[in-house]
């Protein structure tokens, strides 16, 4: 699994964790089903503790990105299709709130920013 | 337990040297027609039990073996059934090499000397192993010349002291009378001893701290 | 059995040093680093784990049982690997292998060849010729050769080379990859402890400090450095410990996460376990 961890975060470890684990089903890298490496594999993998491991993936599970059984190991759930829209609608927000305090504080119009908006849609 | 015998039996590996010079005195002296079968096994008693005893304080054994799945009792049984057996084969072998060079040597006579050796040999081992757990291997060298020293000097006196020529007397009197049962009495004697020292030795390397 | 190894207020007086009420349990399936200056404590708290060393009083529990109880079971699921080498210099290694396969129920002489082949030991040399780093190396080999479930290490890295060490520590983590399995080991060498440890248990002068999960300690702890006029005015709840140098204090900050909050401008630096240690002995307290 690729996870990168930094050691001059802001953030502690377990929640690195977890938000790039959360990513990755974002992105899709990783889908419905498919298999997680066990939390001490985890661990070895990435030269951390287990306490942490398990602390990132029981954050997972509470929020319902994985599902863990004894004996079997941890898969990611499904049906959380819609706590990944609303998670990306909730950031989008975010971000534009940012875009639209810069723009009323530099004085640029509803339209400008409206027309980068499209702009930035139809570069794909 | 067996692996505590086994360990010592590899041990005495770096020891071949001196069983082999004490094998080859007895062949040359009985060549000779000089029996040293009772000096050779003395030392070699001696010597491979100050030396099992050091090398595991060299190598810090204790403090492993400890941990190892053996009872502390087992690993005192194992050092004294392993010396027992090595002074009883040294033994034997200088009887044989004795019997096979002189075949007409009275094998009584070699049989009842020989019982007294080993006994005290083993009188001498009771008390001395005890002294090595107790006090070490070095301390315990020093204290077990005392005792030979002052067993020698005593027996001087006993033999010219004219103060004791009476009880010395009676003793040898007593000892004429049961010359038939001495071999006997004294191997007895000398395995109450041994035992009776194991016992010791279990309670004092129980307490010990490594 | 949630706990593999626990200890509580062990204490064991000596003329010049006391091991004072020592406290802290190992879960299944842990690592812990057991770290402090030398004549701290350490190998003196191993020993009487094992019973080499009595303890004066304070109990031990070993798989859940005191080690009163000293089961031969107990035994045939522990390994220790001493400071200093426990087997004889006479030995070359079969002897070695033919002594503890006498000994251990489960020992297994595959894994014993595949380690000792993997550290390069070499078979026709008494240990006597062993340099200290292929002596420790061969403890470890006996170690995890018998399968134990805890392994109790004193310096088991002392002496390796980076890259062997780097190994050794691989060999730790696919240990406890069985849950039923744990580890203590006392190091000198903290970044090995950072690299693999999941708890950090800290000895000084005989007496714990502190027993803390590693990732937690070594990411929430900061240091902070600030002017004098502003040190008056810390929290002291916040703070561990502190220094005083020339123009400015160097402080211990439990939580940088939540420090930073309350102090948005304040520079806390990220530390290593040896940083924490050297505040904990040489710091003071508010």
């Amino acid at each position: 699994m690729d996870i990168i961890l930094s050691n001059v975060s802001d953030k502690p470890l377990y929640e690195q964790i977890s938000m790039q684990i959360k990513n990755l089903i974002m992105t899709g890298s990783l889908k419905e089903g498919d298999a997680l490496p066990s939390m001490r594999q985890l661990a070895k993998e990435l030269h951390i503790s287990v306490i942490t491991t398990k602390r990132a993936y029981e954050e997972l599970e509470r929020e319902g990105f994985l599902e863990t059984s004894t004996g079997r190991g941890s898969f990611v759930a499904g049906g959380n299709q819609e706590m990944l829209r609303e998670q990306q609608l909730r950031q989008i927000e975010e971000c534009l709130q940012k875009a639209v305090d810069l723009a009323k504080t530099s004085g640029i119009s509803t339209d400008e920013v409206m027309d980068i908006l499209h702009l930035l849609y139809e570069e794909d | 337990m067996k692996g505590l015998i086994i360990k010592d039996l590899l041990s005495s590996k770096g020891l071949l040297s001196v069983l082999a010079i004490g094998a080859a005195m007895m062949f040359f002296y009985s060549f000779l027609g000089i029996d040293v079968t009772v000096f050779v096994v003395f030392f070699i008693g001696l010597l491979v039990s100050v030396n099992m005893f050091e090398f595991d304080v060299r190598s810090n054994w204790d403090q492993l073996a400890i941990t190892l799945p053996v009872r502390r009792r087992d690993i005192v049984t194992a050092r004294y059934i392993f010396i027992g057996l090595l002074v009883t084969v040294a033994l034997i072998f200088g009887l044989l090499v004795n019997f096979v060079l002189h075949p007409d040597s009275n094998v009584g006579d070699m049989l009842f000397e020989n019982s007294i050796v080993i006994s005290v040999i083993f009188i001498y081992l009771s008390v001395y192993m005890p002294i090595i757990y107790k006090f070490g291997a070095m301390k315990g060298r020093y204290i077990s010349m005392m005792i030979i020293v002052i067993c020698a000097v005593g027996g001087y006196f006993l033999s010219t002291g004219a103060f004791f020529e009476n009880t010395g007397l009676a003793i040898l009197h007593v000892l004429n009378d049961i010359k038939n049962y001495l071999p006997y009495l004294a191997m007895g004697l000398a395995a109450v001893c041994y035992v009776m020292s194991l016992c010791a030795s279990w309670r004092i390397y129980e307490k010990k701290e490594f | 059995m949630e706990n593999i190894l626990e200890l509580r207020n062990v204490t064991k007086e000596y003329k010049n040093f006391t091991l004072d009420h020592v406290s802290f349990a190992l879960p299944q399936g842990m690592i812990m680093g057991f770290v402090g200056e030398n004549g701290a404590g350490k190998t003196t708290t191993i020993k009487t784990i094992l019973d080499v060393v009595k303890k004066t009083s304070g109990e031990i529990y070993l798989f859940g049982q005191p080690i009163e109880q000293d089961s031969l079971q107990m035994h045939e699921d522990i390994a220790v690997v001493y400071d200093d080498c426990s087997i004889s210099s006479f030995f070359k290694i079969k002897d070695v292998e033919r002594m503890f396969k006498s000994f251990y129920k489960n020992w297994d002489t595959a894994k014993f060849n595949t380690l000792t082949e993997r550290f390069e030991l070499p078979g026709d040399k008494k240990i006597s010729a062993f340099s200290r780093g292929m002596k420790m190396k061969l403890q470890l080999a006996i170690a995890l050769a018998h399968n134990p479930k805890l392994l109790l290490l004193d310096e088991p890295t002392s002496g390796l080379d980076p890259i062997i060490r780097d190994e050794v520590l691989d060999m730790f983590l696919e240990f406890i990859q069985d849950e039923t399995h744990s580890i203590l080991f006392s190091s000198h060498i903290t970044s090995d402890i950072e690299k693999i440890a999941d708890y950090v248990t800290f000895i000084h002068k005989g007496k714990i400090i502190f027993c803390e999960n590693k990732d937690d300690l070594l990411s929430h702890t900061g240091l902070l450095k600030i002017k004098p006029a502003v040190f008056e005015q810390l929290d002291h709840d916040s703070c561990i410990r502190y220094r005083k140098t020339l123009d400015h204090y160097e402080v211990l900050i439990k939580d940088r996460y939540a420090f930073q909050k309350k102090m948005p401008d304040a520079v806390i630096d990220r530390v290593t376990l040896d940083d924490i240690m050297l505040m904990y002995v040489k710091g003071e307290t508010l």
